[in-house]
């Protein structure tokens, strides 16, 4: 039986429930691309109500005699008796109070089961890979494609997890395209650039480069948090540009680059040099520093520190590190990597220290080991995360 | 990995029966476009579950397992047919050399599933409607009558179906 079966029975269910997320859409299209007799059926669900019409009759034909059982004009008929119904009124009666007793009930005196009504997988690799042309990919978990393709003025290799640009075509016109490697919260995924160079981006994180990549200069842009590997090329700089209009000119060498919204810019160098331009400032860095620029360019606070980097780069090596940090950063990483909401009840102000914890674990795991600390509490329903003290 | 099989109790059974059931059947009248042959295949598909309940890790394994005997055993009644028709060919011969088939009839059959299930949730007036238009394929001038009630009032049940069933219909066309 096909592997993908569950996955796109889920899609298709959300179709017809109405809540399909723009991501779902893209995986579900993914789909249909791939399997045409899905397409098929894809196409008769979206006829008005055609589908029914056709396929109804035939998935109820034998049920007849059972409908027949009801009444004769279609009233059903009850055989309980009246003392039995009040009987059973009232029992719902009952489970009714004990139901909004229950709910009224203080978080701390809940047990851990009745708290954790489900549990969420970490996050995996997936991404959306849109091309020069305007050509889009979703990989996923359950897209291995392990093969070369040529695909809208690239050719790629995909395997799992990673993409490699072997070659980049340019437009007949001229004018460059870009091509933009896409990851949602939950996912993260490895870009081999066609120098060789890699780049891994976190959740929730994009990088965007030209068709004409290869040639005088190597020119990225990113969103979200990237580790770069560079290769050395003296002759074709590497410029990394970041959302508030800085530029990170290297030679070679690795480094961590973190710009979500609405957060500091962070760039972590591991080895080698790199020169770092904003506006008119101008900073060199060296292994181990660490630069913080605020988002706003206008605005640019340069601040260089001496940082521990097992700490700062060790997400790209599977790892969670917060080192006195406040819970709303470590909670909002968690909505990144594990794609949940987070409400808050009460204001925590305690600092956590989290050393070297997998990535890989469910959340339910990690949020127990907060827990441990006696400091903060957590509901989980759904993909919603309360927090409480 | 550490895998836990358990047996299936009567009351899960029950509850898989009745998720299953008509989907599976449909499933196969599909293959064999016959009401007889694919009730009695359904049949054997939820007795071969029940001799081997002890075998399931979780619902995704059983489920594949009743499609997995009930396409079996629709082909191989298809086989034995001496004489067979040309569609009954063509579904021998998209079942064997194609892989997705048997998935999009598979996701058809679920979802018709699904779909019963939100209709028995339905009230019981809405419900006889809807099974009205389109289990029995009434128009809405034969059902008002039937009903004693106007056609616009017919009209607007329907619509109302319709909004429980799937809010989802046109409004959101995939390219």
């Amino acid at each position: 039986m096909n592997p993908e079966l569950e996955r796109i029975e889920v899609l298709f269910r959300s179709f017809l429930d109405g809540c399909l997320s723009d991501l779902e859409r893209i995986e579900l299209q993914s789909y249909l691309d791939k399997y045409p007799e899905l397409k098929v059926l894809y196409a008769s669900l979206n006829e008005d109500d055609s589908f029914l019409t056709n396929e109804w009759p035939a998935f109820m034909a034998l049920d007849k005699p059972l409908e027949e059982a009801r009444g004769d004009d279609g009233k059903r008929v009850y055989f309980f008796p009246k003392r039995l119904v009040a009987v059973l009124a009232l029992f719902f009666v009952a489970l009714l109070a004990i139901w909004l007793y229950k709910s009224s009930v203080k978080a701390d005196l809940l047990t851990r089961q009745e708290r954790y009504k489900n549990d969420i997988l970490a996050g995996s690799n997936k991404a959306v890979i849109t091309f020069a042309d305007g050509d889009w990919l979703y990989v996923g978990d359950t897209l291995a494609i392990g093969r070369q393709q040529r695909k809208g003025g690239a050719e790629v290799e995909l395997s799992d997890g990673q993409i490699k640009y072997l070659s980049l075509k340019m437009e007949a016109s001229g004018r460059p395209g870009y091509h933009t490697i896409k990851t949602p919260q939950g996912g993260q995924y490895l870009v081999i650039l066609p120098d060789g160079s890699s780049a891994k981006l976190n959740a929730a994180s994009s990088i965007r480069f030209p068709s004409s990549f290869n040639q005088q200069r190597r020119e990225v842009e990113v969103r979200g948090e990237v580790y770069f590997d560079i290769q050395s090329d003296q002759k074709r700089p590497f410029v990394v540009s970041l959302p508030n209009g800085a530029k990170i000119n290297v030679l070679g060498t690795s480094f961590n680059v973190r710009a979500y919204p609405r957060e500091r810019i962070k760039t972590t160098l591991d080895n080698g040099s790199v020169k770092l331009n904003v506006g008119d400032d101008e900073l060199i860095m060296k292994s181990g520093e660490q630069v913080e620029l605020a988002a706003e360019a206008s605005d640019p606070v340069l601040l260089k520190r001496k940082v521990d980097l097992s700490l700062e780069t060790s997400w790209k090596d599977g790892y969670f590190n917060f080192e006195n940090a406040e819970l709303t950063t470590i909670m909002t990483e968690i909505a990144r990597w594990y794609d949940v909401d987070i409400h808050y009840k009460n204001r925590i102000t305690e600092q956590f220290n989290i050393l070297m914890l997998p990535r890989s674990l469910s959340v339910s795991k990690l949020l127990e080991l907060l827990e441990l600390t006696g400091h903060v509490r957590f509901i989980i329903e759904g993909r919603r995360i309360t927090v409480m003290t | 990995m550490v895998s836990i099989k358990t047996e299936l109790s009567q009351h899960t059974f029950n509850r898989i029966f009745e998720e299953y059931y008509r989907p599976i059947r449909f499933f196969a009248l599909q293959l064999t476009k016959d009401e007889q042959q694919a009730e009695d295949i359904a049949s054997e598909c939820f007795h071969k579950l029940w001799l081997n309940r002890s075998n399931f890790e979780d619902i995704p394994a059983i489920k594949s397992f009743l499609y997995t005997v009930a396409k079996n055993t629709a082909l191989n009644y298809l086989k034995s047919q001496k004489i067979r028709s040309v569609a009954h060919n063509e579904i021998l011969y998209l079942s064997e050399h194609t892989e997705d088939f048997i998935l999009a009839k598979i996701i058809k059959s679920q979802l018709l599933g699904h779909i019963y299930e939100k209709v028995e949730k339905m009230p019981p007036k809405v419900r006889e409607v809807f099974n009205l238009i389109y289990r029995d394929g009434l128009s809405i001038r034969e059902i008002s009558e039937k009903l004693c009630t106007t056609e616009q009032n017919v009209r607007n049940v329907k619509t109302r179906a319709l909004n429980l069933l799937r809010r989802s219909l046109t409004s959101q066309n995939l390219v």
